[in-house]
């Protein structure tokens, strides 16, 4: 098996992807500045802290990674003669490498920044998480959440690459159509968006438990990343080469 | 070693049937011509040789090991696709680099040296590059593989005579100096017709003829002369091309030139020559019969 070079060809473009979405996270905070010093000026401030959100545009990232770079990754596999199994072994490493930077670089963003002014991500404020005290946990769960976003961008693209033009409609219009859903549902009770909320508040271990507990989201997007890498597999062990 | 196997290999794409029980045996240490019209099958047998496609049944072994989703396998290839699988924005040298990860064997120094006499600049990027330059890259990248079976398909598209004529005789001189499995796929058969040791003519799907050049072209031969005498010798013999100019007469036949043959041509005053690769292709793939 080839996984090395393959994970060696993968990761050097993902270290390019890593380089743009640093930009994009400080653009994000000196955006989020100059709201903080305008409504400073204009008395409209309520806090001290500020909230940053890197890791959101970290999450935004890790989705384009795998949204972007799969297709393109696996056609230079089989131009080498690389097997499907071992592109999808090599992109496993190569996501838990890339979410691990991700969350290492935010987490310095955040902590230069609170050099200059006390600031936290969105994730710390979901779960009550302290920058200092609490950085394991802030690390697992980004982690954990970032390998789900790059899962979740390799799948859309062998959905984009593999699926009938319907189907791929039907793919990236169903939050679309969810949306929809939840709007006429909480016109009528809703009973359904109450459902979703549940499951998604305990899932991510913000409901059921004494106090947001970061540890079941990041069991619950670890196996989530799993399973889309098994989906993802499912569809890459019989995708032919598709050329436009 | 690279002895490829092909056997009972049939693919469809929806009605479309573009191999259909193709089997055919490739050894060690030989140039073969893939032939082919457009259509015929040349490109989709070359994919599902590389795991770019699945056949829908037979199978594929490379030294006797199966060739689907195998890396060990696969790692003896080098296949230069027609279509590029590279980003438009990676350098050439970058390839050159990425390369030499994937095929240990990949000579780096001797793809620079090519490329230069190519007049290939190794920091453009794909998108920059003409048809020709695109195909000069290509051919610098098979060729500096150093892999066991070499593919192309297509080498010369959009090639200058000059350049042609250096990729033949590289080939060539590869070929010496550590002989492998080289499969050219070409429409150029003219050109590469003194390079090919076996050819392998696909129509329709189907294994039209895959035999040695040598006895592809002893199976036929080129009678000219005189109209007269010329279809009184051809009179129930399998004649696959015919020329007519005035009273002046040339006819390709497909069958083995007899003793009794070269006495009647010598009797009627007709001259004999051999048939060309080109001239019989033309003829085997317009001719509606299977020829066994």
């Amino acid at each position: 098996m080839k996984i090395l070079p393959t994970l060696r060809y993968i990761s050097r473009n993902y270290a390019r992807h890593t380089v743009i979405a640093v930009f994009a996270s400080v653009a994000s905070m000196v955006l989020v500045d100059l709201v903080f010093i305008s409504t400073d000026h204009s008395g409209l401030r309520h806090t001290t802290v500020q909230t940053l959100p890197v890791d959101w545009v970290a999450g935004m990232f890790a989705l384009l990674a795998g949204l972007l770079y799969f297709t393109p990754h696996f056609h230079v596999a089989l131009a080498n003669g690389i097997s499907r199994r071992t592109f999808l072994t090599a992109n496993v490493p190569a996501a838990a490498a890339l979410a691990a930077l991700f969350t290492l670089l935010s987490y310095i963003l955040v902590l230069l920044h609170s050099l200059f002014w006390p600031s936290v991500m969105i994730t710390q404020l979901i779960y009550a998480l302290s920058t200092r005290a609490d950085w394991f946990a802030i690390f697992v769960v980004q982690w954990a959440a970032y390998v789900f976003m790059i899962m979740l961008g390799c799948f859309s693209a062998m959905v984009v690459y593999q699926a009938t033009t319907p189907l791929r409609w039907a793919y990236f219009l169903a939050p679309v159509a969810l949306y929809f859903t939840l709007i006429a549902d909480a016109n009528a009770g809703g009973r359904i968006f109450d459902f979703l909320k549940d499951v998604l508040l305990t899932v991510l271990g913000l409901r059921g438990v004494p106090a947001p507990n970061p540890y079941i989201a990041t069991l619950t997007l670890t196996l989530g990343a799993a399973l889309l890498a098994g989906l993802v597999y499912l569809v890459l062990r019989r995708t032919p080469l598709v050329l436009d | 070693m690279s002895d490829i196997q092909i056997r009972h290999v049939s693919k469809s794409y929806g009605k479309t049937r573009a191999l259909s029980d193709v089997s055919v045996a490739l050894s060690d240490a030989k140039v073969y011509g893939l032939l082919g019209r457009n259509g015929a099958g040349k490109t989709t047998l070359l994919n599902i040789l590389t795991n770019r496609v699945f056949a829908d049944g037979g199978e594929i072994r490379i030294d006797g090991e199966p060739a689907v989703e195998n890396d060990r396998a696969q790692g003896k290839i080098f296949y230069m696709t027609e279509q590029t699988l590279y980003p438009k924005r990676m350098r050439v040298r970058d390839v050159f680099d990425l390369t030499r990860g994937f095929y240990p064997a990949f000579d780096l120094d001797y793809a620079r040296a090519l490329a230069g006499r190519f007049q290939l600049r190794p920091e453009k990027r794909f998108g920059e590059l003409s048809t020709g330059y695109l195909s000069i890259f290509k051919l610098v990248l098979t060729l500096a593989s150093n892999a066991a079976v070499m593919i192309f398909d297509e080498p010369v598209l959009g090639l200058d005579a000059n350049h042609r004529d250096l990729f033949y005789r590289e080939l060539l001189a590869r070929y010496q100096a550590a002989p492998n499995t080289v499969i050219l796929s070409t429409h150029l058969i003219e050109e590469a017709a003194a390079l090919l040791e076996e050819v392998i003519i696909l129509k329709e799907g189907q294994v039209l003829l895959a035999k040695p050049v040598d006895e592809v072209l002893e199976l036929a031969y080129v009678v000219s002369g005189s109209q007269e005498n010329v279809e009184r010798y051809a009179a129930g013999k399998r004649v696959i091309r015919e020329e007519a100019l005035g009273r002046y007469k040339a006819v390709t036949i497909y069958q083995r030139c007899t003793g009794a043959d070269q006495a009647l041509l010598a009797r009627l005053g007709l001259d004999l020559s051999p048939a060309r690769l080109q001239e019989l292709f033309v003829s085997l793939t317009n001719d509606p019969q299977k020829v066994q």
